[in-house]
């Protein structure tokens, strides 16, 4: 018992003496040290390997690149984006059409959604789910002219090269100079079909003139799946910057 | 050139290392603690280096290449803590396949003390993360989300206090508005509190009630935002509150080459650093410390 009570008095005696105040007299920093070139790690190495092995099967070559392309390549518009927004309409309009027996208009997603380059040379499975590892579905929304006006304005303030196709819009000076949607003028008393993702569909991304739209149309594909598809019967992949949205001088 | 420099630095670190037990049984007569930070954010899944034909990041990152890296400064100094801030997770097929395992185990293996929550974190739906969170032999942290009633409830703390070497370490997490960055169905039952007033709160805990020698946030807020400079993030948050020494950022991406000095409401500097994305750079920050008692502790208070 009593020997009990000693050590107890000894350790809060030694917990109150180390309870001292410490002041930062000194901080030291350099760059942020880029980390690369390094020799194995086998007890790491041990832990990735294998799930390493289980996605192999994802290293199959889909299809072949002719050019590294990048969603920062452009200004209002990407490569990438403009690569991804063409194929994900491509796939998606002939389901809406069997779906519907109309045609979407056209199709927008957000800058955010895709991640990484594509790289030069062989594309697998592995690369796409890099650039979109999401678990997004292909959703169409019916929405009003004048919500179209919103996301043009969205757009503009953004500054962003969010994926777009058969949206063809021209800023001069901060303002609306021309719309064109499916190479047609723009018709603010018109409703429009719009390709998107659920994610957006809800307001993601503050895209928040699909969020309450006419109709909704989901189409159940999965965003990924429809690129990995899409590529398989290509092949050869390219893209490259049109101007589909701009600002002039 | 630049890494051979900084082995060399760490070289150097380590023969005083060596020394450091012997002046540590003469306790007194020992005049400066130092503590090493090391950080990462946004990792998002990745696993592997870059590939070679990689246009910018050739060969770059990977988790073998940062744990050898985390190894040798720790060698060098033992009195060091790996943060993190947040996004640990979407990115690459590990996380759609193992939804999340892969990336805990790792961390957990490299000696990661403390990440916290990115709005990538709940990709899953807040159920599949708190189970993933078995596989975390560290925590994740956060104070301004509410997870009342959530799967989550009880296996986040708001801060923790590390103890290095006779310094009190406080550390919170602060977490991003997730709505309209995460579907809502993936949330639910989340709210989030106002940054700064939490920021504040825990701070004065940390500092008075816990005497804690140094403070830092892991903030996925993001460093700062061009279109609107009102909206909260790690500037915002170093300007409006006190007794934060260090802001570990993340969510925006931003490669700082080195970290920031700003000042906050009492006038005294906060860092604010953040390391892009994809594990391919490593924040490193050394504090050192004088066990000099503070005299003018009334010069903390400020009504």
């Amino acid at each position: 018992m009593k020997l009990k009570l000693i050590v107890l008095i000894i350790t809060l005696f030694t917990v109150s003496c180390t309870n001292t105040d410490y002041t930062i007299s000194k901080i030291s920093y350099e760059d942020n040290i880029k980390v690369q070139d390094s020799v194995g790690d086998i007890e790491i190495e041990l832990i990735i390997k294998p799930f390493r092995n289980k996605i192999k099967t994802l290293e199959k070559t889909v299809g072949f690149s002719e050019e590294s392309y990048s969603i920062r390549d452009g200004k209002l518009e990407s490569t990438l984006g403009n690569l991804i927004a063409d194929i994900l309409y491509e796939e998606s309009n002939p389901e809406f059409y069997k779906m519907t027996s109309k045609n979407i208009d056209f199709a927008l997603f957000n800058y955010g959604g895709v991640r990484g380059t594509l790289n030069k040379g062989k594309i697998t499975q592995h690369d796409l789910f890099t650039i979109m590892p999401w678990k997004n579905l292909a959703t169409v929304v019916k929405i009003k002219g004048e919500k179209v006006v919103e996301l043009v304005h969205y757009f503009n303030k953004e500054n962003l090269a969010h994926p777009s196709t058969r949206l063809e819009i021209e800023f001069f000076n901060e303002k609306i100079k021309k719309i064109l949607i499916n190479k047609k003028q723009f018709n603010v008393n018109k409703n429009y079909y719009v390709l998107t993702s659920n994610f957006l569909q809800e307001g993601g991304d503050k895209m928040i003139f699909f969020k309450d739209p006419l109709e909704i149309y989901n189409l159940n594909l999965n965003l990924r799946d429809l690129l990995i598809k899409s590529m398989r019967n290509k092949k050869f992949i390219k893209s490259k910057l049109d101007n589909r949205i701009f600002r002039s001088k | 050139m630049k890494r051979r420099n900084f082995l060399k630095h760490i070289k150097t670190s380590t023969i005083c290392g060596l020394t450091l037990p012997l002046t540590g049984l003469t306790s007194s007569s020992n005049k400066f603690k130092k503590i090493t930070i090391l950080h990462t954010n946004d990792v998002h899944s990745h696993i592997d280096p870059f590939p070679e034909n990689d246009p910018i990041n050739p060969n770059s990152g990977g988790v073998v290449a940062r744990s050898n890296l985390i190894n040798f400064i720790k060698k060098g100094n033992p009195n060091t803590l790996v943060l993190d801030a947040g996004d640990v997770f979407q990115g690459t097929p590990y996380f759609n396949f193992f939804e999340g395992e892969v990336e805990l185990k790792l961390m957990s293996k490299m000696g990661y003390n403390a990440s916290t929550l990115g709005n990538h974190e709940f990709d899953n739906g807040i159920e599949k993360l708190a189970k993933s969170l078995k596989h975390a032999n560290f925590s994740f942290l956060n104070s301004n989300y509410t997870f009342k009633n959530t799967a989550l409830e009880n296996k986040i703390s708001k801060y923790k206090i590390f103890n290095v070497d006779g310094i009190k370490i406080g550390v919170f997490g602060l977490g991003i508005e997730l709505n309209g960055l995460v579907e809502k169905k993936l949330y639910t039952g989340i709210n989030y509190l106002d940054p700064v007033e939490i920021s504040i709160d825990i701070t004065n805990e940390l500092k008075f009630n816990h005497n804690c020698d140094l403070i830092i946030c892991l903030s996925h807020l993001g460093f700062s935002y061009s279109k609107d400079k009102n909206i909260m993030c790690d500037l915002v948050l170093a300007k409006k509150t006190r007794n934060i020494d260090l802001i570990i950022g993340g969510h925006t991406h931003t490669f700082l080459e080195k970290p920031v000095q700003i000042k906050n409401l009492d006038d005294k500097n906060v860092l604010i650093n953040q390391v892009g994305c994809f594990g391919i750079n490593l924040g490193k920050i050394d504090f050192y410390f004088s066990d000099e008692k503070i005299k003018e502790s009334s010069d903390n208070i400020k009504v």
